[in-house]
C-alpha cells in the first residue's frame, strides 16, 4: 500500500506515530493495570529515587511516579487533544468564513476573537469552571475556548492571501462558490501553518491544564495528570528533582513527538515534498 | 435566433472600489476602475486589450467574466446579459466562456494534480459528463495544447512555466467553450517559450473557432495575436480598431505615445521619452 | 596601457567544487563611458555574473577563472576591500526598486547613507548632496521631499531613487539587473533615458542585463548574448543585429513579435511565431558539445563534437570583434 510506504518511508512521521501511539498505548493500558495502584500512598516508601521496584521513584506521599505518568497520560493527552480539537474544531471555519467573506463578517469575527483574547485563559476557565463546576471536562472546555481565537487569526491569515491567487479566480469561473473553494483550495494549502500551530496549541494545552489543577480548577485530586505532577514537584526540586523530570519529560517527548507527526504530515500532503523525496 | 449579436458584447460598463475614509466622517472616495467601457467581439476573432497597469485591463476581464459585479453597464454573452441570470442561469452559460491567467505560478494549486485541475470545471459546469467521458476529455484536452497524456497524474510544480500555461489552456479548453479571456497570458514567459504558446493560441483559435479577449500590456504580443485592437488609458477606451490599422496609424495622442516608448531592435541607440514628448512620472 | 575597468576572462561559477557549472568561461572588458547589454532569457546566468562582479555569489559557489576590476583580482580580495567597493566603486540597481529601498528608511536617508558610509560625510553634508541628487533622476522638490518614504512614490520615482543611491558615490561601474522590467514602457523609456544621460555625465561603465533585445539595441553600445552560462555572440550593437550570426540570437529575435510579418492576403492564416523548439537545459545537463545543439535548425555533425569558442567573425575586429561561438554562423541579416 503506497499510503503505509510513505507513512514508513518519513523518519519524522514514524517517529512521531511512534512516540504519539505509546503515549496512547500508557493511557489506556492504566485503565486496567499499573505497576503500582497509581493513587495509593505509602508514606513510608516517600521520595525513594528510581530503583527497580519503583522505575521513576515515587513522590512525596510514595505514589509510584511511573504509574502516575501512566495514568496521568489519560487526562493529559485527554484534555490537550480535546482542547485542540475544539479551537480547532470551531476557530478554523470561523477563521475560514472571515477570509472569504471579508467584509463585515470578516470584523465580526475578528472584533469576537480580540474579546477572547482580552480575557486572559485562566480567567476564562475560572468563569467555565464557577458556571460548570470544576473537572477535568470543564478544563478541556475552557482550554478549548481560548484556543478557538488562535485558530480563527492563523486561518485568516493565511488564507487571506490565497484568495488572491489567480487558482481561486480559475474556481471561480468553473463556478465553484465560496464554501468549496475553501475546502479544496485554501484549506489544503494552509494545512501546514494549521498543523504546527496544533502542535504548538498541544504542548500549552498541556501546560495550561497543569496551572488549572494547580489552582484547583483541571483534574481533581487524587487524579493524575502530567501537568498537575510538574507542579506538585515544585517544593522538591531540589531534594527530589526526579519528580520533576519524569513528568517533565513525559511531556517533552509527547510534544516532540507531535511536532515530528506534524513535519511528517505536512510533507506528507505537500506534493512537492512527496515527489522530491 | 439571434444570428447577428456578436459574441461578446460589453456595454458601458462601470466598476467601483469604495477607498477608506480619509477621515470618520468623511464620504468614502471611490476609484473608478473601469469608467464606461464597450465592446464588441465577434464570434472566431480576438480583441486585445492594451494599456498600462493600473488602467482597469484586469477589472474589466473579471467583470467579463462574471466576477465581479459592475456598478454600471452589462456584459452580454450571446445576448445574453449574464448579470441578470439567476445562479444556476450563470452557471450553465459559463460552459461557454472561459480564462486564463497571467502567473504560470499562481493560476494552478499545487495540491492538486493536473487531471484533478482539469476535472473542476468539467464537473463543475457539466455535472452531466459521466466519468468514461471525463477521461476521453482530459486526454483531447491535453492533447491540444500538446501536453503528453501522463502529464495528467503529474502536479503543477513538476512543469516549466510555459508548460503551466498549456495546462492553464486545457483548464480553459476542457468545457469546449467560445470565448476565453486571457490576461496577460504569456507576460511571465520568456521570449522564445512566449512564441510557443501564442502559436499555440493561433493554432487553437483556427482549429476550434475560439475567440480571445486578449489583454496584455505588450504591445508586439497584442499585434500578433489580434485582429481589432482597443487602447485603454485610465479606466477608458481611447482608440479603438483593427490591429493593423490602430499600430500603423495610430490616432489618439496616447497609442502614439505608447507605440513610441516601446523600445524596438534595430532603431539604434535613442532617447524614447524625448522622441515621445512626455512628462516625468 | 592600464588595466581595464572589468575584466572577465574565462569567468566561471560553480556549484561546489568540481560540481555544476553554472557560468562557463565567459569574457568580456568593459571601460568606463561603454555601455554593454548582457541580453539572455531566464536562467541563462545575466543575474549570476552581476552578483559574481559584486562578490555576492551564494556561500557554495566557486568562482574560477579571470575575474579583475581595475586589475584587482576581485575573488582574492578579502571582504574588507570587497565591501569598500561595493556601493562605493560598482554599484547595482534591481529589478524591484519596491523591495531594493528600505520601506522604514525615509530615500534622502537612503541616497545620504553611502556618502556617509563610504565617504565619511557628516549628516547634513550628505543629505544636501541628496538632494541635489534627487533633482538630478527629476524628483525636483520641494514635491519630491527627501523625508519622504517609498511607500508615498510610484514604481518608476523608486527607480529613479534608486539610481539616485547608486550614483550617490560617483562609482566606476554601474550594474543595472533588469531595472525596467517591472515599470511601464512609457515609464521604462523615461528610466532608459535617464540611465543614458548619467552614463554620458559622470564617464562610468554601464552594465545593462536585460531580457528585452529592443532595450538593448535602444541602450547599449555592445551587446552580449547569453545563454545556457555561457555568451554565444558579442560585439558592437550594430554589428550584431545586422547579422545575428549565432542561431540562438538569431532565433530569439525571430521568436520576438517584434520579427513577425503580420502582412497577409485576406482568408490566409494568421502568420506564426517562429519559436524555437524545445526547452533550455538544465544546468547540470547541459552537453559537451554546443549548448544550443538540441535546438538548433544548422546543426550539423561536427556541432556534436566540441563546444565552439568564441572566435572573430572578420579578420579585422577593430578595437571591440565582433565574436561568435558557432561552427555554422548565419550569414545573412536579421532585419524584418
Ligand atoms: N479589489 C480591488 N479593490 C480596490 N481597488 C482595486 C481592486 N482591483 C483593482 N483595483 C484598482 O483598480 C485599478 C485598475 O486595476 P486593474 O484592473 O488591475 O488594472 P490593470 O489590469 O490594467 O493593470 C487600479 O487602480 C487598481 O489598484
Ligand atoms: S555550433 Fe552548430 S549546433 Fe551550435 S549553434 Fe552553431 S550551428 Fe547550431
Ligand atoms: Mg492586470
Amino acid at each position: 500500500m503506497s499510503l503505509l510506504r510513505a507513512v514508513l518511508g518519513s523518519r519524522n512521521l514514524t517517529i512521531g506515530l511512534v512516540v504519539l501511539l505509546l503515549a496512547a498505548g500508557m493511557a489506556v493500558v492504566s485503565e486496567f493495570w499499573t505497576p503500582w495502584p497509581p493513587y495509593a500512598m505509602r508514606i513510608r516508601d516517600k521520595l525513594q529515587g528510581p530503583s527497580l521496584a519503583h522505575w521513576f521513584g515515587t513522590d512525596n506521599f510514595g505514589r509510584d511516579i511511573f504509574s502516575m505518568i501512566m495514568a496521568g497520560a489519560r487526562n493529559s493527552l485527554e484534555v490537550a487533544l480535546t482542547a485542540v480539537a475544539v479551537g480547532m474544531g470551531l476557530g478554523v471555519p470561523l477563521g475560514a468564513l472571515a477570509a472569504a467573506r471579508g467584509g463585515w463578517i470578516d470584523g465580526f469575527v475578528m472584533r469576537l476573537s480580540d474579546l477572547a483574547f482580552a480575557f486572559p485563559a485562566l480567567l476564562t476557565a475560572v468563569i467555565v469552571t464557577a458556571i460548570f463546576g470544576p473537572s477535568a471536562t470543564n478544563a478541556m472546555i475552557a482550554i478549548g475556548i481560548f484556543n478557538i481565537p488562535v485558530f480563527a487569526r492563523v486561518t485568516r491569515g493565511a488564507a487571506m492571501g490565497l484568495w488572491k491567487r489567480d487558482y481561486v479566480l480559475a474556481a471561480r469561473c468553473a463556478g465553484l462558490g465560496d464554501a468549496a473553494i475553501t475546502w479544496r483550495h485554501i484549506l489544503p494549502n494552509i494545512n501546514h501553518v494549521l498543523i504546527v500551530q496544533a502542535t504548538i496549541q498541544f504542548a500549552l494545552a498541556v501546560v495550561a491544564e497543569a496551572g488549572l489543577s494547580y489552582v484547583g480548577l483541571g483534574a481533581q485530586p487524587p487524579q493524575a495528570s502530567w501537568g498537575k505532577m510538574l507542579s506538585d514537584s515544585q517544593t522538591y526540586i531540589y531534594g527530589a528533582p526526579h519528580l520533576a523530570i519524569f513528568p517533565g519529560l513525559a511531556i517533552t517527548i509527547t510534544v516532540l513527538g507531535l511536532n515530528l507527526l506534524g513535519d511528517g504530515l505536512r510533507d506528507l500532503l505537500d506534493p512537492r515534498v512527496r515527489r522530491r523525496r | 435566433m439571434r444570428t447577428a449579436a456578436p459574441l461578446l458584447e460589453v456595454r458601458d460598463l462601470v466598476r467601483e472600489y469604495p477607498l477608506p475614509r480619509p477621515s470618520l466622517f468623511a464620504p468614502r472616495p471611490v476609484l473608478r476602475a473601469v469608467r464606461g467601457v464597450s465592446l464588441t467581439l465577434a464570434a472566431g476573432s480576438s480583441l486585445g486589450i492594451v494599456g498600462e497597469s493600473g488602467c482597469g485591463k484586469s477589472t474589466l476581464a473579471r467583470c467579463v467574466m462574471g466576477l465581479e459585479r459592475p456598478q454600471g453597464g452589462q456584459v452580454l454573452i450571446d445576448g445574453e446579459d449574464i448579470y441578470a441570470l439567476s445562479r444556476a442561469g450563470l452557471r450553465r452559460a459559463r460552459v461557454k466562456f472561459q480564462a486564463v491567467f497571467q502567473d504560470p505560478y499562481g493560476s494552478l494549486d499545487p495540491r492538486h494534480d493536473v487531471r484533478r485541475i482539469l476535472l473542476e470545471p468539467l464537473a463543475s459546469l457539466q455535472p452531466e459528463t459521466g466519468r468514461a467521458e471525463h477521461a476521453s476529455r482530459i486526454a483531447e484536452a491535453l492533447e491540444a495544447v500538446g501536453l503528453p497524456a501522463e502529464a495528467a497524474g503529474r502536479y503543477p510544480h513538476e512543469f516549466s512555466g510555459g508548460q503551466r500555461q498549456r495546462i492553464a489552456m486545457a483548464r480553459a479548453l476542457i468545457t469546449r467553450p467560445a470565448l476565453i479571456v486571457a490576461d496577460e497570458p504569456v507576460s511571465a514567459l520568456d521570449v522564445s517559450i512566449q512564441a510557443q504558446v501564442l502559436n499555440l493560441m493561433m493554432d487553437l483559435q483556427e482549429r476550434l473557432g475560439l475567440s480571445y479577449l486578449f489583454i496584455s500590456h505588450d504591445l508586439g504580443v497584442v499585434r500578433a495575436i489580434t485582429d481589432r485592437v482597443a487602447v485603454m488609458q485610465a479606466g477608458k477606451i481611447v482608440e479603438e480598431g483593427p490591429t493593423g490599422e490602430v499600430f500603423a496609424h495610430p490616432r489618439h495622442a496616447y497609442t502614439r505615445r505608447l507605440i513610441e516608448s516601446a523600445p524596438k531592435p534595430f532603431s539604434g541607440r535613442r532617447r524614447r521619452a524625448r522622441a515621445a514628448q512626455e512628462a516625468p512620472a | 596601457m592600464s588595466a581595464p575597468l572589468l575584466e572577465l576572462d574565462g569567468l566561471t561559477v560553480a556549484l561546489g567544487t568540481g560540481g555544476v557549472e553554472l557560468l562557463s568561461g565567459l569574457s568580456l572588458v568593459l571601460e568606463r563611458g561603454e555601455r554593454l547589454g548582457l541580453v539572455g532569457e531566464s536562467g541563462s546566468g545575466k543575474s549570476l555574473t552581476a552578483l559574481a562582479i559584486m562578490g555576492l555569489l551564494p556561500e557554495q559557489m566557486r568562482v574560477s577563472g579571470g575575474l579583475r576590476f581595475k586589475g584587482d583580482d576581485l575573488p582574492a580580495l578579502p571582504e574588507e576591500r570587497m565591501r569598500r567597493l561595493r556601493g562605493r566603486r560598482i554599484a547595482m540597481i534591481f529589478q524591484e526598486p519596491m523591495t531594493a529601498l528600505n520601506p522604514v528608511m525615509s530615500i534622502g536617508a537612503q541616497i545620504a547613507e553611502g556618502r556617509r558610509l563610504h565617504l565619511g560625510e557628516g549628516r547634513a553634508e550628505a543629505e544636501a548632496v541628496a538632494r541635489r541628487l534627487l533633482d538630478r533622476v527629476g524628483l525636483p522638490g520641494p514635491r519630491f521631499d527627501p523625508g519622504l518614504y517609498p511607500h508615498q512614490l510610484s514604481g518608476g520615482q523608486r527607480q529613479r531613487v534608486m539610481i539616485a543611491m547608486a550614483v550617490a558615490c560617483g562609482p566606476d561601474l554601474l550594474i543595472a539587473d533588469e531595472p525596467t522590467t517591472a515599470l511601464d514602457v512609457t515609464v521604462q523609456a523615461q528610466i532608459l533615458d535617464l540611465l543614458d544621460e548619467i552614463v554620458e555625465e559622470t564617464g562610468a561603465a554601464l552594465l545593462l542585463i536585460t531580457h528585452d533585445l529592443g532595450v538593448v539595441s535602444e541602450t547599449a553600445d555592445r551587446i552580449a548574448v547569453m545563454y545556457a552560462g555561457r555568451i554565444l555572440e558579442t560585439g558592437p550593437t550594430e554589428k550584431v543585429f545586422a547579422r545575428m550570426a549565432h542561431p540562438y540570437a538569431h532565433g530569439l529575435f525571430a521568436a520576438s513579435p517584434y520579427g513577425l510579418d503580420l502582412r497577409r492576403a485576406p482568408g490566409e492564416p494568421r502568420p506564426r511565431l517562429k519559436a524555437i523548439p524545445g526547452m533550455v537545459p538544465d544546468p547540470a545537463r547541459r552537453p559537451a558539445h554546443c549548448v544550443f545543439a538540441e535546438r538548433c535548425a544548422s546543426v550539423q555533425a561536427d556541432c556534436l563534437r566540441i563546444s565552439p569558442p568564441l572566435k572573430p567573425l572578420e579578420a579585422e575586429g577593430g578595437r571591440w570583434p565582433h565574436l561568435v561561438a558557432c561552427l555554422h554562423p548565419r550569414a545573412g541579416g536579421a532585419a524584418p
